[in-house]
């Protein structure tokens, strides 16, 4: 069996600026893949052309084998999206949107509520069903966001940076959902994010755009590979004086080095020697005040390609 | 969950009804919004049918105009004055014995009496008979407003000048300065009894027939009694509620570019519902908004304000009939702003319309004061705005009159709505996704 969801050479240009450049993906069925990059990489307008709101300038989309761009009802009725705005009504309550939606997908009666009530027993929030959305925190906007998108049954669910700015809890809550939606229930996932660990946590296979291009795809393990290192050393000293990061990027084995809040990242290969960093940070004039070793993650990949951070 | 696989294809596919529950329950729960749309104009309603109605009603005026008639006329003594100016003309006796019969039916007093204790002035003229010192004093004061001085000889002469070409009788009218508006009404009212006395004697004179007896009509007093009388709280629930109506298609427009900009409206294009589906039900959530928002305001006015207390059944099915061509109509230009705010992707066309276009139609439609008062070309084109068109609807039906009366004004706004939403459906962007 094929592929369920194929894009192929997708490019989409406003006001003369790429912001998808040939880009080609494919989701096979009950696959849960990844798309990542940082803000403004082209992940939204991919997801756009792929759900049939946006048409491309050129490219083609096929689902199941079907031109979805000659003829997008099917692909719209066998996909559930849920964007990165809270696309709800405020005013009404999580019931009476949930209905609304529900209604226009054609459910009626029993089956209207049982799809009502299987949705919002899956996000959590069966006990606040009568509550105006507007009274909702921003964990359960996104999680009745999320529901809201799940009413019709659909084969493949596109997630659009479902945990932007909420709690931690909401958080876990809305990853337990996508990962049982995927492994109990078999719904296909194309999950966007620019949250490293969340991709890790949930995807089989990843895609990382930047810019409007794919720069890197495969499996999490093909990917963390492209890095060309086995992971990151972590340095935290008393201070960071200028020529501190040039001497540790000269250091053998060392790859990329970038100050982050928490101190700073230097990707590395088995050739890096930590006590070489010490020297490094003694000769800068400095005292370490941490030093750790992670294993390479794809935010080393993204570093190891880009040169900058996913999240700058 | 997957063990409903196919749920969408189990029940038929009718988006309207969820849309229109959608938009209705989204509108009610806005508590600013309902206030403009349903306190605003009670409150409305109450200050301007206070305030204003005096210039606004249709029927008498209710000014208040205090009047004098000082009575220094002999009526015996003016007989016997016209008998015996009869006397010394040359006319043959036939003659002489028809004109004296008809003197005797001629009261010059009773006339003036009857005219300004008619039905139609009682309400505007209150008459007081006084002597003339009392009078003078009272119009000094401005307690009365003229001063109707009957001088002594006035029904021989008034007798004289309707059946024998006299000179013609002197009435004496003093006004108040006070008060000229008031005065000149009086004045007004007078001058034309006399002019009608003139020619009813010139008529009656050439043709050689009896003269009339008590003149009970005149052509002022016609032309301030048009239809049943409409009370100026009655009138401002009309104008406030046709004017009030057309904010429902700014709010529904603006709330349609808020869909757009928050994706709701791309979740609905995702469930495969048609652009134009969108389009029509807001359209048809306008029109029900506004028929509950007339029904409304038509019921608080009258149990509030006693605005339209005492209609009949048939105002009440002609108003229904007016008020849904009006929702029709408000509903087409609810869709028509809301392509207008897609084409050019904001709401600016919301804002502009509840500011100006709303405060542009209302005046042109009368919602203020009655537009026949203003030039043709405002009373045509306001006769042909949707809430115009209305507004003259309902006074007709308030008035008493039928569907032979307001039927045209149903069929002006059910065009204007059918313009309105072709309109509408060709400005909407169908290329707006996909």
């Amino acid at each position: 069996m094929g592929p369920m969801l194929v894009a192929t050479d997708l490019r989409k240009s406003f006001n003369g600026t790429f912001a998808v450049d040939n880009v080609s993906l494919e989701l096979g069925r009950g696959e849960s893949v990844g798309l990542l990059g940082p803000n403004g990489a082209g992940k939204s307008t991919t997801i756009a052309m792929l759900s049939t709101l946006t048409r491309p300038d050129a490219g083609k989309v096929e689902f199941e084998g079907q031109d979805v761009l000659a003829d997008p009802a099917p692909v719209r009725r066998a996909m559930g999206v849920v964007p990165q705005e809270i696309a709800l009504y405020p005013e009404l309550t999580a019931q009476e949107n949930l209905e609304f939606f529900g209604g226009l997908y054609g459910l009626r009666g029993e089956a209207l509520r049982a799809a009502i009530d299987d949705a919002l027993d899956l996000v959590g929030l069966s006990e606040r069903r009568r509550d105006q959305i507007k009274k909702y925190s921003g964990g359960m906007k996104r999680r009745i966001n999320i529901a809201a998108a799940l009413l019709h049954d659909p084969k493949i669910v596109i997630m659009d940076e479902p945990t932007v700015g909420i709690d931690p809890q909401s958080r876990n809550h809305i990853l337990d959902t996508v990962r049982r939606l995927n492994r109990e229930r078999g719904l296909t996932v194309l999950y966007t994010s620019h949250y490293m660990e969340e991709v890790e946590q949930l995807c089989d296979r990843v895609y990382v755009m930047d810019h409007g291009k794919v720069i890197a795809q495969g499996t999490l393990d093909d990917v963390r590979a492209l890095a060309g290192d086995e992971g990151a050393v972590w340095l935290q000293a008393t201070a960071y004086p200028d020529g501190l990061l040039e001497s540790l990027r000269a250091l053998p084995g060392a790859g990329q080095a970038a100050l982050a809040d928490d101190g700073i990242r230097l990707t590395r290969t088995s050739e890096l020697a930590l006590i070489d960093v010490l020297r490094a940070a003694e000769k800068a004039g400095v005292t370490v005040t941490n030093l750790s070793v992670s294993e390479s993650s794809l935010e080393d990949v993204f570093l190891h390609l880009t040169g900058r951070k996913l999240r700058d | 969950m997957s063990s409903q696989a196919g749920r969408s294809r189990s029940g038929s596919r009718n988006p309207l009804g969820a849309f229109l529950r959608k938009d209705v329950l989204i509108q009610v729960r806005d508590l600013k919004e309902l206030a403009l749309m349903l306190l605003m104009p009670i409150i409305l309603i109450a200050i301007l049918g206070l305030a204003l109605g005096q210039f606004v009603t249709g029927g008498p005026v209710q000014l208040d105009i205090g009047a004098a008639l000082v009575v220094e006329d002999d009526p015996t003594a003016g007989r016997e004055e016209f008998t015996r100016r009869l006397a010394q003309t040359e006319m043959p006796l036939p003659q002489r014995v028809a004109l004296t019969a008809a003197a005797l039916t001629i009261q010059p007093q009773e006339m003036i009496n009857a005219l300004l204790s008619s039905p139609e002035l009682a309400d505007l003229i209150a008459v007081q008979d006084l002597d003339a010192e009392e009078a003078q004093a009272l119009l000094e004061a401005d307690d009365v407003q003229a001063v109707i001085t009957l001088p002594s000889g006035f029904t021989g002469e008034m007798l004289s000048a309707m059946l024998l070409e006299g000179d013609g009788a002197t009435m004496d009218v003093a006004l108040s300065d006070a008060s000229p508006l008031r005065a000149g009404i009086v004045n007004d009212i007078l001058t034309a009894f006399a002019r009608e006395v003139s020619f009813q004697s010139a008529l009656s004179q050439e043709l050689q027939a009896p003269p009339p007896g008590v003149i009970t009509e005149t052509g002022t007093v016609e032309e301030l009694t048009v239809g049943a009388r409409v009370p100026s709280t009655a009138f401002y629930t009309f104008g406030m509620a046709t004017m009030f109506a057309l904010f429902v298609a700014g709010s529904i427009s603006g709330r349609a570019y808020l869909e757009r900009a928050q994706l709701t409206f791309d979740r609905i294009l995702l469930s495969g519902a048609r652009p134009l589906a969108f389009l029509l039900s807001k359209a048809m959530a306008g029109a029900v908004i506004v028929f509950l928002q007339v029904a409304f305001l038509f019921v608080a006015a009258t149990l509030i304000l006693g605005a339209l207390r005492g209609q009949p059944v048939s105002f009440w099915l002609g108003s229904a009939g007016i008020a849904a061509a009006l929702a029709l109509a408000v509903g087409a230009f609810s869709a028509l702003v809301t392509s207008l705010n897609f084409r050019a992707n904001n709401q600016a066309m919301s804002n502009v319309f509840n500011s100006v276009g709303v405060t542009l139609l209302a005046v042109l439609g009368g919602s203020f004061f009655p537009v026949e008062e203003s030039s043709s070309l405002i009373s045509v084109l306001g006769g042909w705005t949707p809430n115009g068109a209305a507004l003259n609807g309902f006074l007709d039906a308030a008035k008493g009159f039928g569907l032979e009366a307001y039927g045209p004004d149903i069929i002006r706004i059910l065009v204007g709505a059918v313009v309105l939403m072709v309109a509408a459906v060709a400005l909407f962007p169908r290329k707006a996704v996909g």
